[in-house]
């Protein structure tokens, strides 16, 4: 009879539905994958994720560098716009400080390997005679890599001020800059870190918005004294607490 | 020779028929189509003008594509032919063991290349549609260096069709490319890092196996570095060639100790 084959088939399909809806109703801790983030990528990747935004962002240094995979890595040490870029820029070993904007990148900074039979061909295939920064608008090629970097890990307060960097410092967009910064205050809205670039992107060397800059100055202080009141400042946020002190200190009061 | 010439060309034209006739490039390229237009789309962060990364994608398509195709057109050669018995009217012909496989390597190569020159045609139009350079030197060194992996993906699959079983042939020639693709360079460095008889291994590996590496110059044409120089063309373009050679001598050798 029909109805008898299809029993089974219906037993077996509510005993799944109620399985899943019972699974459904386990807090996160007690099933098998906890995934933090509720957007597909969180879902498929897990914490996956991190190594694949660090793989973007080391995709978008090596279109920095005109293609070439460096060493140094500046985007992804972060190096590109430590101590805040009003100071100083880039300031990855090769570009930086007023330096020339190409220089030879020899084949003997390769290693030298005890046995490779097939070194010749490689290192003329694959090694630049120049590495060569992308400046200026051209430097939009690396914020596809960062974008999708940011959406794998949009955690990433680096990789938000990498971004933020590029646009203002390297492309000279300003605009665009503070648009990041403010898609980055939406992923991370109490980043201290963030908070200060954006006090420095409106403050522009005394000329831009100052009360907008001085309100950010001001969240970025809050935000470092909330994150002390939870656990000790790192270096690096405590350099941060100072230069927003002296911002604060030079800058008119309202 | 004139007969050798006339049997290599047969199936020659045989094997560029039938990949044409299965549809899989136009599959190829709906579903190229389908990733490239909602990614020409995005505007990061709401700014326009990106578009290197748009070439690298479709250029890792090709190299996809043409991995897909070459060891398909290479695996399919041989185990269809015993399974259907149609090896034994085609050796009674008389066509020569040597020149059946001659012939029928030839017509997977000349069947890959005739789908790498549509997608490379492809790449060029949208790029020089784009940036109003057409065909520049580092375009055409990276096509004909992708032809010579054709080449040797299309003999290294033949070989594993008449040694391995079709499944077990295709994964691992897709393994030892990729792998070789993408960690080839590397595995010297690899090495020196492991101790004596492990090292001696990993050496030995990485002086004979296939080195694809070689033929892969995405970064020049996307980053804008120049050909490289013809010497090294040359060279390379030759150890693909041997290569494909010593496999397709070993696939001859192969056919010939099967029992048919």
């Amino acid at each position: 009879m029909a109805w008898q084959r299809a029993i089974a088939p219906a037993v077996a399909s509510g005993l799944a539905a109620a399985l899943a809806l019972t699974l459904g109703r386990l807090p996160p801790e007690r099933l098998p994958q906890r995934v933090l983030g509720e957007d597909a990528l969180a879902v498929a990747l897990g914490d996956a994720r991190q190594t694949l935004a660090r793989a973007l962002v080391h995709k978008a240094d090596s279109y920095f560098h005109g293609g070439v995979d460096t060493d140094h890595a500046c985007l992804l040490k972060g190096d590109a716009h430590e101590e805040g870029h009003e100071h100083g820029g880039c300031s990855c070993a090769c570009s930086g400080h007023g330096h020339e904007d190409a220089h030879a990148h020899h084949h003997a900074d390769a290693p030298t390997l005890s046995f490779d039979p097939w070194a010749w061909i490689n290192v003329h295939r694959a090694a630049p005679e120049i590495e060569r920064h992308l400046e200026g608008k051209k430097a939009v090629e690396l914020m596809p890599w960062l974008w999708a970097s940011l959406k794998a890990d949009p955690k990433n307060a680096d990789t938000w001020t990498t971004a933020w960097y590029i646009a203002d410092s390297v492309m000279g967009d300003k605009a665009y800059g503070l648009t990041i910064l403010d898609e980055a205050l939406r992923a991370l809205p109490d980043n201290p870190e963030i908070l200060f670039y954006r006090g420095q992107a409106l403050y522009r060397r005394g000329q831009g918005d100052l009360p907008a800059a001085r309100a950010a100055f001001e969240a970025a202080s809050a935000a470092l004294r909330r994150t002390e009141a939870q656990r000790p400042l790192t270096e690096h946020e405590h350099e941060i607490e100072r230069i927003v002190s002296d911002y604060l200190y030079n800058m008119p009061s309202p | 020779m004139r007969l050798f010439l006339r049997q290599v060309k047969a199936l020659v034209k045989l094997s560029l028929l039938e990949l044409w006739r299965r549809n899989d490039i136009v599959a190829l390229v709906v579903l190229a189509i389908a990733l490239l237009v909602p990614l020409s789309s995005a505007k990061p962060f709401g700014a326009a003008g990106a578009t290197r990364y748009m070439d690298e994608v479709a250029l890792l398509l090709i190299w996809a594509y043409s991995v897909f195709i070459s060891l398909g057109a290479g695996a399919r050669l041989f185990p269809g032919e015993f399974e259907s018995r149609t090896i034994y009217p085609l050796l009674a012909k008389p066509v020569s063991r040597g020149a059946l496989v001659v012939g029928k390597y030839l017509g997977a190569v000349v069947a890959s290349w005739s789908a790498l020159t549509f997608f490379y045609l492809l790449y060029a139009l949208a790029s020089g549609c784009r940036t109003g350079v057409w065909l520049p030197g580092e375009l055409l060194q990276a096509f004909v260096l992708h032809a010579a992996f054709c080449a040797v993906a299309v003999a290294t699959a033949l070989l594993g069709s008449l040694l391995l079983t079709n499944s077990a042939n295709l994964t691992l020639s897709a393994g030892l490319l990729v792998s070789m693709f993408f960690f080839g360079r590397r595995l010297p460095e690899y090495a020196d890092g492991l101790a004596a008889p492990l090292a001696w291994l990993v050496k030995g590996a990485y002086a004979v196996a296939p080195h694809v590496e070689f033929f892969d110059l995405r970064q020049r044409v996307l980053h804008g570095w120049g050909g490289i120089e013809p010497l090294v063309l040359v060279a390379a373009l030759a150890y693909g060639l041997c290569y494909s050679a010593a496999l397709v001598a070993l696939a001859r050798w192969a056919l010939g100790r099967k029992e048919l």
